[in-house]
């Protein structure tokens, strides 16, 4: 190690609390960055992956009572028709060992599991099942902790099945099953077959059925109705009954828009965490400085030139951000990874396996060393201005026309004690130093208020979300069904039932309105109402 | 006296020529208050691998005088002409490079980096100054060679706190001739230290003559500044008395009027 290298480290390890302060002030700023570019890095790949792109998920379905895989071809021809995909489709429940037993699962085979041209799965481990296999969805393993090997229970309608786990994966374009709570299995179309092949469900029943369906994906979706037509045209032309037909909804962007402006909020206050480790480096380099001026002195008498000398001091800036930048970049994604998928599952995401972000660990260390030796930069070469010749006689220090009102007002206030006088010249002697501090001192109570202040409001915004529902469950029924009402309300346990519905879309001059219905005599519902009334069951129409 | 591995220039003035000319040397602060002038009007010649003394009270402008040969400091007006080359033409950081090749200076109070050992004080030098050339290989041996010229080489490895004041000024003379410069330059060099301390320090440097080196240093001490082959006398900023090398002191514009 070269002398000038030793003095650099020494400079560090010496005073060991100052270096400790600094270090944390990066490593906080760095933590800060690299934790919330990760997570939010990781959300958005994660909604991209899964709801954010309409290229993975088809515009329209069609049910029906066979799937003839030869009729593709011609399905394809239809114009508007990009793709075309035919699948089998189980929805049915999964046996579990948590409450309450089991959870939803759909289970899905394609005539050829490797080519689905719509909703392409990506296998990332094991194998492709066959008879009495399945591979499961990634994200199933946060609904019930399986393993590849282990065997999974469904149920068939009056029995169950038993399927063996050969392999994991994950789908473009599907919901997180953590969030959606609906698990996603696939299995080969002779197992399906197999297992759930002479399943005839009734009609109207609410157990598990087996659909056979023909996924498209169109060019133009203005024209989707069109293309639907004319898709079940060509189906009933070849003897397939189209038993339903479903126009998908395009994907809502609120969830993840929250989740951005959550992200944003949390980017400027590490943003600010980065600012305040500046300004902790300036003042340290700026006492560094005031300290070693008669080195400085020496190091430039023994033939240093003001170059050779910033680089050294700035080796120690280097080491400082060495110590606090590393070890954040490596926490920020140790912990930004189990965050991530916490939040996400909160949002209906999967997130998928560990992936590294080149550009963040790159942008971590770009802040993290860039940002303190930049800031060095400037008090250290302000501070090796001084000559020999003032560095050696110890004239470093500034003396201004403060100092000198100073004096006159110490005149005049012969009470105040000589030691205050003191303190307040040691405040004002550097008042480039005072100035920092005072800058430091205002972010660092700005950005305490700021985290304050947005908490304060978050919660209350949430809270006035849900402030006017008093309901303990919310169940839904797709038809007004009064015999279930009526079976709830008879339960001991259920204090009142009231019956809600809501509607979306509807076209006003302001927009789309989300409508919601109660009771007239609604007690679990308390509008909060600016001006106006409800409107009423028969809301009378003025002459 | 060591032989020395550390001489390794050939010495480029021939003893006794004029190696440094001061030519109407004047140094003069200016306040709001009043103008206070340091050295006035100076003129001499220093003869190159002499003792060279100068002499005189505190507040004398000595130590002012000595910022000027070394380029520390820079005169109101006048100049200083090291060789050839006049020292107040060049910049800041020329005037640091020049320093680390032709001057070696030793501080009344030694400033050695305190983080360092003895040797790495040595080393620094050499870093900093442009090593005179020698390849990076070499310097450790060069800085021990240092030590041992200066009787240091079996503390190479101690830390200035753990040294005493003689033995940190030794180090401090070692690390002036870590880039084996012409001219050594010492400021009150024995000022900060007891008798019998002072005159081991003392004798160091002036063996340095002979191994080539001008030696310039400035004392207080009549009894110290008597040693030397040749000395100026300060009092008030103004030259009051030259000695020895008298061929040259001759030649000096001053003497002659």
């Amino acid at each position: 190690m070269s002398a000038s290298l030793k003095k650099s480290f020494a400079d560090v390890t010496r005073r060991k609390g100052r270096t400790l302060m600094v270090v944390l002030g990066i490593f906080i700023g760095v933590l800060g960055l690299t934790g919330v570019t990760f997570i939010q890095q990781t959300i958005l790949s994660a909604f991209t992956y899964s709801t954010g792109t309409a290229a993975n998920s088809p515009d329209l379905t069609l049910q029906v009572n066979q799937l003839n895989p030869a009729l593709t071809p011609q399905l394809s021809a239809v114009a508007n028709v990009q793709a075309v995909q035919m699948q089998s489709v189980f929805a049915t429940q999964w046996h579990v060992s948590a409450a309450p037993g089991h959870v939803p699962i759909t289970l899905v085979s394609y005539p050829d599991l490797h080519h689905a041209p719509i909703t392409p799965f990506q296998l990332t481990s094991g194998h492709y099942p066959g008879v009495g296999e399945i591979v499961l969805e990634y994200g199933d393993q946060e609904l019930q902790s399986v393993s590849l090997g282990d065997t999974v229970t469904v149920d068939t309608g009056q029995t169950t099945t038993t399927l063996r786990v050969v392999g994991f994966a994950r789908t473009q374009g599907l919901p997180s099953p953590a969030g959606s709570g609906t698990a996603r299995g696939y299995m080969s179309e002779a197992a399906m077959n197999q297992a759930f092949g002479s399943f005839v469900p009734a009609l109207g029943s609410q157990g598990p059925q087996l659909r056979q369906e023909v996924a498209v994906k169109v060019q133009n979706i203005s024209q989707v109705i069109t293309t639907e037509d004319a898709l079940a045209q060509a189906l009933r032309a070849k003897g397939v009954t189209v038993l339903n037909m479903t126009i998908n909804q395009p994907i809502n962007q609120e969830g993840i828009n929250t989740a951005n402006g959550v992200f944003t909020l949390l980017l400027m206050l590490s943003i600010l965490a980065v600012i305040l480790s500046a300004l902790l480096i300036l003042n340290t380099v700026i006492t560094l400085i005031a300290e070693q001026t008669p080195i400085i002195g020496t190091l430039k008498a023994v033939g240093g030139t003001r170059s050779a000398i910033v680089r050294g001091y700035l080796v120690s800036v280097g080491m400082y951000s060495a110590l606090g930048t590393l070890p954040a970049i490596a926490l920020g994604l140790g912990l930004g990874y189990p965050l991530a998928s916490s939040l996400a599952s909160s949002i209906s995401l999967a997130v998928g396996p560990f992936t590294l972000f080149p550009w963040i660990i790159i942008l971590g260390l770009a802040v993290g060393f860039g940002v303190p030796l930049l800031s060095a930069l400037v008090p250290l070469w302000m501070g090796t201005r001084i000559t020999v010749r003032e560095a050696l006689s110890a004239y470093g220090i500034s003396t201004g026309r403060a100092g000198h009102r100073l004096a006159r007002l110490a005149q005049r206030l012969s009470w105040v004690s000589q030691t205050t006088w003191l303190g307040l010249r040691g405040v004002f002697r550097k008042r480039w130093r005072a100035a920092l501090t005072l800058l430091t001192l205002t972010l660092a109570g700005t950005t305490f208020l700021v985290v304050q202040t947005a908490t304060a409001a978050t919660n209350q915004t949430t809270a006035n979300a849900f402030a006017p529902y008093h309901d303990d469950v919310l169940a839904q029924i797709y038809a007004q069904n009064a015999p279930l009402v009526a079976q709830i309300s008879a339960l001991s346990t259920v204090g009142r039932v009231e019956r809600y519905r809501e509607a979306e879309g509807a076209e006003s001059q302001w927009g789309q309105l989300l409508l919601l219905g109660f009771q007239p005599d609604t007690r679990l519902y308390t509008p909060q109402l600016i001006s106006g009334r409800c409107s009423l069951p028969v809301t009378p129409t003025r002459p | 006296m060591v032989p020395t591995t550390a001489s390794r220039q050939s010495a480029p003035f021939p003893q006794g020529s004029p190696l440094i000319r001061v030519e109407h040397l004047t140094r003069a602060i200016n306040t709001r208050a009043q103008r206070t002038v340091i050295l006035d009007d100076v003129t001499f010649t220093i003869p190159a691998q002499r003792l060279f003394a100068i002499n005189g009270p505190s507040g004398s402008g000595k130590s002012t005088l000595l910022n000027m040969l070394t380029g520390i400091d820079r005169p109101s007006s006048g100049r200083v002409i090291f060789g050839a080359e006049e020292l107040s033409a060049r910049s800041e950081n020329a005037l640091a490079r020049w320093r680390g090749e032709h001057v070696g200076i030793i501080f009344q109070f030694f400033q050695l980096v305190h983080t360092l050992t003895a040797l790495e004080n040595v080393l620094l030098a050499l870093e900093l100054g442009g090593s005179g050339g020698l390849p990076r290989s070499s310097w450790r041996q060069r800085a021990q060679d240092c030590l041992e010229i200066a009787g240091m080489g079996a503390f190479g490895n101690r830390l200035p706190s753990e040294l005493s004041g003689g033995q940190q000024q030794r180090v401090a003379i070692a690390r002036a001739l870590a880039n084996d410069p012409p001219v050594m330059v010492a400021d009150e060099p024995t000022g900060n230290l007891d008798s019998r301390t002072a005159h081991g320090v003392f004798e160091i440097l002036a063996s340095l003559t002979q191994e080539g080196k001008t030696v310039i240093y400035v004392t207080h001490d009549r009894e110290l500044a008597a040693r030397a082959e040749a000395r100026i006398d300060l009092l008030d900023g103004r030259i009051v008395g030259q000695h020895g090398a008298n061929a040259l002191l001759a030649a000096s514009p001053e003497v002659r009027s």
